[in-house]
C-alpha cells in the first residue's frame, strides 16, 4: 500500500483558526478594558478624580452638577451587604446540610432545584422584589418606601444562595474522608465534625464562595434597577430608595442623553469602578479556591 | 555497542543509539538493535524498564507528551522516522499499534475497521467491505462477528475487542505491527486466543511485542530484547535468551528472580 | 476513665445538637425553596389568567389589556438564534484549541484559561458597555439585532468554552491514541472521535448558554434595545426588542394592568428558561452516568 504524503496545510489552517477563536476571549478582555479606559480618561479630563471619589453628591443630569460616585458606591455596597448577610448563612447551612447530612436521594433532588434557583432570569427576581416582597415588608415595617435597598437585597441574597452553597460544598467535598473519619473515631457527632473539622478545613473555599458571591451581587443589575430606586443617596439606611452603580448605567441608557457628552461618559467611569471592583474580587476568590484545591493534592 | 540479530538478512527496522527523556529523567539509554522482516521480536523487562516507552518511539506516539525528548535514530527501510522531512502521520500508517487496554471506538464493528482505510481515502463501498472482511479474517474474529457488523463494538467481550483492535490495525496494512502488552487487560482464555493469532501472523508480518509475561515471549517470538532500567541488556534469539543468557541480569529475570 | 453516666450525658447533648442543627439547616433549605415556590406562584397567579393566544400574537400597546408580546417573542427568538450561531462555533473551537492543540501548561493556554474564568465573572452590564462602544458605535451597527446578538455572544462565550472543555477533557485518551495510531491527523482525531463523544456535554453547555442569553436584560438595555417595538424585525440590522426588555418596560410602569402583563410575560420567560435548564441538568446527569 502506498502512502501519499498528505498536505498538512489544511491542518495548519485549522489550527490557526482554532487559535484565533481562543484569542477572541483575550480580545474581549482587552476590548472591555480598552473601552472603559478610553471613555474614563475622557471623563477625567473634565472632572477631577478627587471630586469623583470624595464628593458626596451624584447629580450629573442636574443643572448644578456633582460627580461624586460615593452615593452610587454606597447604594451598591448596601444592597450587596444585605444580600451576603442573607446568602452567607443560608448558603453555608445548605452546603453543610447537602454535604454532611442529606441522604443521597434528597441531595439528588435538592441540587437541581437549587440550580434552577440560579437559572431564573434576574428580571423575574426584580418583579418579585418590587411587587411581592416589598408590599409584604411594608406590612411589617411601617414607613418602608416603595423603592428601598432591603427588599432587593434580601431577594438578591436568596438568588445567590446556590452560588455560595455549591462553591462551599465543593470545598467541603474536597476535605479528605480521613479527616472526617478521624473526628468520628474520636467520638465527634456529625455536627461537631461538620463545624470543627470540615468547615475549618474548607475555610478558604468557603471564603472564596463569599467573595465570588459578593462580586456577583455588586454586578447585579435588573433586580436593583427595578426595586431599589433611582435616587443616588449616600446612606446606609436600607428602608429608603437608593441607586446602585448598575442602576445608574441602566437609567442613562434608557434616557435620551446624547452619546459623546460628559453626562454620557459618566456611565463608563461608573462602569470602570464596577469592573475593577468585581474583577479584583473574582481574582481574590479564584486565588483562594486554587489554594484549597492545592492543599489536598 | 550494537547488538545485532544473528542473520543480518533483510532488516526492516534498525535502532541506533536511542536515548530518551521525560523532562530531566532519562528513560532510555543507548539502545541499538535491528528487527528482521516477518519475524516476531519481543521486548521484555520488569515494570518501568522503558519497554513501553521504546515501542511508542517507533510510531511516534511519544510526540504527544510535551516533556518527551529523544536522540539517536530509528530507521525504517533506511528512512529515519524522526527526520524533519517525514510526517508523523505517515509513520503511524506504516507502523500500526495495538495498545495495552483494548480501545475500540464507540462505533459499529464495521466502522471501527473501516476508519483507517476511510481516512486514507478509500471511499468505495465494495473495497471497504472487502478490507473489513479480510482484516477480521486475519484477526480470527470474522466467524464470531460476521452477522453483527453493525453492532456497537462495546458489545463485544474484552478479548474480542482486543482482536477487533488488531483487525483495525491490520486494515491499514502496516509494514510493522507494534503490540504494547496486548494481553495485559485480558483473562487467560482471551490471552490464549491472542497468542494463537500472533503465531498465525508471525510469518507474514514483522511484529514487535512488549510483554511482561515471559512464557508469552518464549512462545511467540523469534527474537527477544531484555531491557532493564532503560538499557538494552541483551538481545538475541529467543531460545538463547531463555536457555543460555549471556548476562546475569537477564538470567535473573528470565528465571523469575525479580520483576 | 470517663464514667458511663457522663458519656451518656455527653451523647445526649451531641444528639440534641445534631437534631437542632438539622432543624436549622432544613429551615434554611426550606427558605430557599419556599422563595422559589413563592416567586413562581406569584407570577403564575398574576400572569396565567392573562395569557391567551391574543397576548402571544399582539404587539405592545398603550392600553394594558390590548398589549401583547409578539414582537418581543419574535425578537428574542431571532436574537438567541443569532447569538448561538456566533457563540457556539467560536466557543467550541476555543475549547478544542485549549484542550487538544496546546500544551496544557504553556503560557498562552494558561493566560487564556485565567482570562476565560475572569470573563465569566464580569457583570453582564459591562458587556453592554463594550457592545455599545464596539458594535453600536465603532462598527456602526446601530441598535440592531446583530449588535445585540454579538454582545450576548461575547457574554455567553465563557459558558460555552468552559462546558466544552470539560466535555472534551472527559473523552478517554485511549480513543485519541487509537485514532492517531491508525494514521489520523490531529483534526481528523478531533472531528471524528473527540467531538462526537464530547457532544452531550457540549450540548449541555450550549443549552445553559442559550438559557442565560434569553433572560439577559441589562446588556441589551445598555446597547439601546428599544422598549416599545410594534413591528417584527425584518433583518439582522433591524431595531428590535426582546422578552425581558418588554417585561422590564411593563414592570417599570405604575399601572396595575401593565404589572399583570409583566407577570404573564414572566410566565412565558420562566417556562422557556426552566425547561431549558431542566433539559440541561437531565442531559448532564445522563452523560455523567455514561462515563462513571
Amino acid at each position: 500500500m502506498s502512502h501519499p504524503r498528505k498536505s498538512r496545510t489544511g491542518e495548519k489552517f485549522i489550527e490557526t483558526a482554532l487559535l484565533a477563536c481562543g484569542m477572541l476571549s483575550i480580545l474581549t478582555t482587552v476590548g472591555i478594558i480598552g473601552v472603559l479606559l478610553f471613555e474614563t480618561i475622557g471623563f477625567f479630563k473634565e472632572v477631577s478624580i478627587i471630586e469623583f471619589f470624595t464628593d458626596t453628591q451624584w447629580t450629573p443630569l442636574f443643572v448644578k452638577k456633582h460627580f461624586g460616585v460615593l452615593p452610587l458606591v454606597a447604594g451598591t455596597a448596601l444592597t450587596s451587604a444585605i444580600a451576603i448577610l442573607v446568602a452567607g448563612p443560608l448558603g453555608i447551612l445548605t452546603a453543610i446540610f447537602l454535604s454532611e447530612y442529606a441522604p443521597v436521594r434528597l441531595r439528588q433532588i435538592l441540587k437541581p432545584i437549587l440550580e434552577i434557583l440560579a437559572g431564573v432570569p434576574t428580571i423575574v427576581y426584580g418583579y418579585f422584589a418590587l411587587l411581592f416582597v416589598t408590599p409584604l415588608l411594608q406590612k411589617l415595617i411601617p414607613g418602608l418606601g416603595g423603592f428601598n435597598a432591603l427588599s432587593p437585597g434580601i431577594v438578591m441574597g436568596i438568588m445567590i444562595i446556590p452560588l455560595v452553597s455549591s462553591l462551599s460544598e465543593d470545598a467541603m467535598y474536597a476535605v479528605p474522608r480521613g479527616l472526617r473519619e478521624a473526628a468520628y473515631a474520636l467520638g465527634s457527632s456529625r455536627l461537631q465534625t461538620a463545624w470543627q473539622v470540615v468547615v475549618p478545613a474548607a475555610f478558604s473555599g468557603i471564603t472564596a464562595s463569599f467573595v465570588i458571591a459578593i462580586s456577583r451581587a455588586i454586578g447585579e443589575t435588573m433586580l436593583v434597577a427595578i426595586a431599589a430606586g433611582q435616587m443616588p443617596n449616600l446612606t446606609f439606611n436600607p428602608l429608603v430608595p437608593i441607586e446602585t452603580m448598575t442602576t445608574y448605567i441602566v437609567q442613562i441608557s434608557l434616557g435620551d442623553t446624547p452619546t459623546g457628552t460628559l453626562e454620557f461618559r459618566t456611565i463608563f467611569a461608573v462602569g470602570m469602578v464596577l469592573f475593577l471592583s468585581t474583577f479584583a474580587l473574582n481574582l481574590i476568590g479564584d486565588f483562594m479556591r486554587q489554594r484549597f484545591r492545592e492543599q489536598y493534592e | 555497542m550494537k547488538q545485532q540479530a544473528k542473520s543480518k538478512f533483510d532488516l526492516v527496522l534498525s535502532v541506533h543509539d536511542l536515548n530518551a527523556w521525560y523532562g530531566e529523567a532519562q528513560v532510555l539509554s543507548n539502545i541499538s538493535f535491528d528487527v528482521e522482516r516477518n519475524r516476531v521480536t519481543a521486548l521484555i523487562g520488569p515494570s518501568g524498564c522503558g519497554k513501553s516507552t521504546l515501542i511508542r518511539c517507533f510510531n511516534r506516539m511519544n510526540d504527544f507528551i510535551p516533556s518527551f525528548r529523544l536522540t539517536g535514530k530509528i530507521l525504517l527501510e533506511e528512512e529515519d522516522l524522526y527526520s524533519t522531512a517525514i510526517d508523523p502521520v505517515e509513520v503511524r500508517l506504516r507502523l500500526g499499534m495495538v495498545f495495552q487496554k483494548q480501545n475500540p471506538f464507540p462505533k459499529s464493528i464495521y466502522d471501527n475497521i473501516a476508519y483507517g482505510p476511510r481516512i486514507a481515502g478509500i471511499r468505495n463501498r465494495d473495497q471497504l467491505d472487502a478490507i473489513v472482511e479480510d482484516s477480521l479474517q486475519k484477526a480470527a474474529l470474522w466467524d464470531e462477528v460476521k452477522d453483527k457488523l453493525r453492532d456497537n463494538a462495546y458489545a463485544l467481550s474484552g478479548g474480542q475487542q482486543q482482536r477487533l483492535c488488531i483487525a483495525r490495525t491490520l486494515a491499514i496494512e502496516p509494514e510493522v505491527l507494534l503490540l504494547d502488552e496486548p494481553c495485559s487487560a485480558l483473562d487467560p482464555i482471551a490471552t490464549a486466543k491472542i497468542e494463537e493469532l500472533i503465531l498465525e501472523l508471525k510469518d507474514s508480518y514483522t511484529v514487535l511485542i512488549v510483554t511482561h509475561n515471559m512464557q508469552q515471549a518464549a512462545r511467540v517470538s523469534h527474537y527477544t530484547a531484555f531491557l532493564y532500567l532503560g538499557e538494552l541488556i541483551e538481545f538475541g534469539l529467543t531460545d538463547k535468551i531463555f536457555t543460555n543468557p549471556g548476562d546475569h541480569r537477564t538470567e535473573a529475570y528470565v528465571t523469575g528472580k525479580f520483576g | 476513665m470517663i464514667s458511663t453516666a457522663h458519656t451518656r450525658k455527653l451523647l445526649r447533648r451531641q444528639k440534641l445538637g445534631d437534631g437542632l442543627f438539622q432543624v436549622v439547616a432544613v429551615v434554611g433549605v426550606v427558605i430557599a425553596l419556599a422563595t422559589l415556590g413563592a416567586l413562581i406562584a406569584d407570577a403564575l397567579v398574576d400572569g396565567v389568567p392573562r395569557i391567551d393566544w391574543k397576548f402571544l400574537t399582539s404587539f405592545p400597546s398603550r392600553k394594558p389589556a390590548e398589549a401583547g408580546i409578539f414582537s418581543a417573542l419574535v425578537g428574542s427568538v431571532y436574537l438567541i438564534t443569532l447569538t448561538a450561531v456566533v457563540a457556539v462555533p467560536i466557543g467550541i473551537a476555543a475549547a478544542v484549541y485549549l484542550e487538544e492543540y496546546t500544551n496544557q501548561s504553556s503560557r498562552l493556554s494558561r493566560i487564556i484559561e485565567v482570562n476565560v474564568a475572569n470573563l465569566a465573572g464580569v457583570p453582564s452590564i459591562i458587556y453592554g458597555l463594550l457592545g455599545l462602544e464596539l458594535f453600536v458605535r465603532a462598527m456602526r451597527l446601530e441598535r440592531s439585532l446583530l449588535a445585540g446578538a454579538l454582545t450576548l455572544a461575547l457574554l455567553v462565550l465563557p459558558i460555552v468554552i468552559i462546558a466544552s472543555r470539560e466535555a472534551i477533557r472527559a473523552v478517554p485518551s485511549t480513543i485519541r491514541e487509537a485514532a492517531y495510531a491508525l494514521g489520523a491527523t490531529q483534526w481528523q482525531t478531533t472531528k471524528d472521535h473527540v467531538l462526537p463523544l464530547a457532544f452531550p456535554g457540549i450540548l449541555t453547555g450550549i443549552i445553559l448558554a442559550v438559557s442565560r442569553a434569553i433572560g439577559e436584560t441589562a446588556p441589551l438595555i445598555t446597547i439601546g434595545a428599544l422598549t416599545y417595538v410594534a413591528f417584527v424585525p425584518d433583518g439582522v440590522l433591524s431595531p428590535f426588542t426582546a422578552l425581558p426588555i418588554q417585561i422590564f418596560n411593563w414592570v417599570s410602569r405604575p399601572q396595575h394592568g401593565f404589572h399583570i402583563n409583566a407577570a404573564a410575560g414572566i410566565v412565558v420567560l420562566l417556562l422557556v428558561t426552566l425547561l431549558l435548564n431542566a433539559l440541561a441538568i437531565f442531559l448532564r446527569n445522563r452523560y455523567q452516568k455514561q462515563y462513571q
